[in-house]
């Protein structure tokens, strides 16, 4: 395994990590609104 | 005094019988006209629009293990779609000569573009896991009975109409697998009786997976399903409150 080739190695399971958490974020930061929202 | 002779019911009164004093109509339409002080005053207290949230909810309702948010869940995939579908809209132009070479574009160059079309791939997946994990719940705790029924016709048509979306959003990679996989697909709405033929080629906008096909697509998934899921999404929310909220346990 090169090292620069490193990222292309894990393409797919980054994929699913980055993309977990940017739905995950994105979904607090909707309940945090609606948190505020309700006060 | 005088007893007046009971009338015969007239043709109109027949008619207005049958439309209006019937299971289904019931069922869409379950309250009268609001004519009673009682009655009105129920009508402003179980307003969505005055009271986001129910004046009251029972005590089951406040655990999310009993819904565990699936619906909820199923309509933030919706917004995410939504959203990350614009910003790829951006950079796709849906013509057979541009659309796979744009999927390279935003791939490669586009800023954030990979990231936009991965959510966009992976909340569709989830959105069709969810809304069905959403219709078990709904099913397996009872919650499709009366007076719930015409909620369940109308989450009948929303899944409908996210396996559309989903179908209509694979060709527009206008790859090999999208074009075998709408192929196949269009094939098979081809093959129902009667109205098969006539729907395939509505659907592809001639005998063949072809340019036509990719535009029809195109629109239907990036306007048309988007606007009637979003219509009947609205109904699908306002009618949970007019139904009573959530199903409890009797």
């Amino acid at each position: 395994m090169e090292f620069s080739n490193l990222p292309h190695a894990f393409s797919d399971m980054l994929e699913l990590v980055f993309v977990g958490i940017t739905i995950f974020i994105s979904l607090v930061i909707m309940v945090v609104f609606g948190q505020w929202w309700q006060k | 005094m005088a007893v007046e002779a009971p009338t015969k019911p007239t043709l109109a009164d027949k008619i207005y019988d049958k439309m209006f004093h019937n299971y289904v109509w019931k069922s869409i339409f379950r309250t009268g006209y609001p004519n009673t002080p009682r009655n009105q005053m129920l009508v402003v207290a179980t307003n969505v629009f005055l009271h986001l949230h129910p004046t009251r909810i029972h005590r089951t309702h406040v655990k999310i293990t009993h819904t565990y948010c699936l619906g909820g869940l199923t309509f933030f995939m919706f917004l995410g779609l939504t959203v990350t579908g614009i910003l790829l809209m951006f950079y796709y132009v849906p013509d057979v000569d541009r659309a796979y070479l744009d999927i390279q574009n935003i791939q490669t160059t586009v800023q954030f573009g990979q990231l936009m079309r991965n959510m966009h791939r992976w909340m569709a997946h989830a959105m069709v896991i969810l809304v069905f994990l959403h219709m078990m719940r709904v099913f397996y705790t009872g919650a499709y009975k009366p007076p719930r029924e015409f909620n369940w016709v109308v989450g009948v048509i929303l899944l409908v109409l996210t396996f559309l979306l989903s179908f209509t959003g694979y060709l527009l990679p206008w790859d090999q697998l999208a074009f075998w996989a709408i192929t196949v697909g269009t094939n098979i709405a081809g093959s129902a009786p009667v109205l098969g033929p006539k729907t395939r080629f509505w659907l592809l906008g001639g005998f063949e997976v072809g340019p036509d096909s990719l535009i029809r697509f195109y629109t239907l998934h990036v306007i048309g399903l988007p606007l009637l899921a979003a219509i009947f999404m609205a109904i699908h929310f306002w009618r949970i409150r007019r139904d009573g909220g959530l199903a409890r346990p009797l």
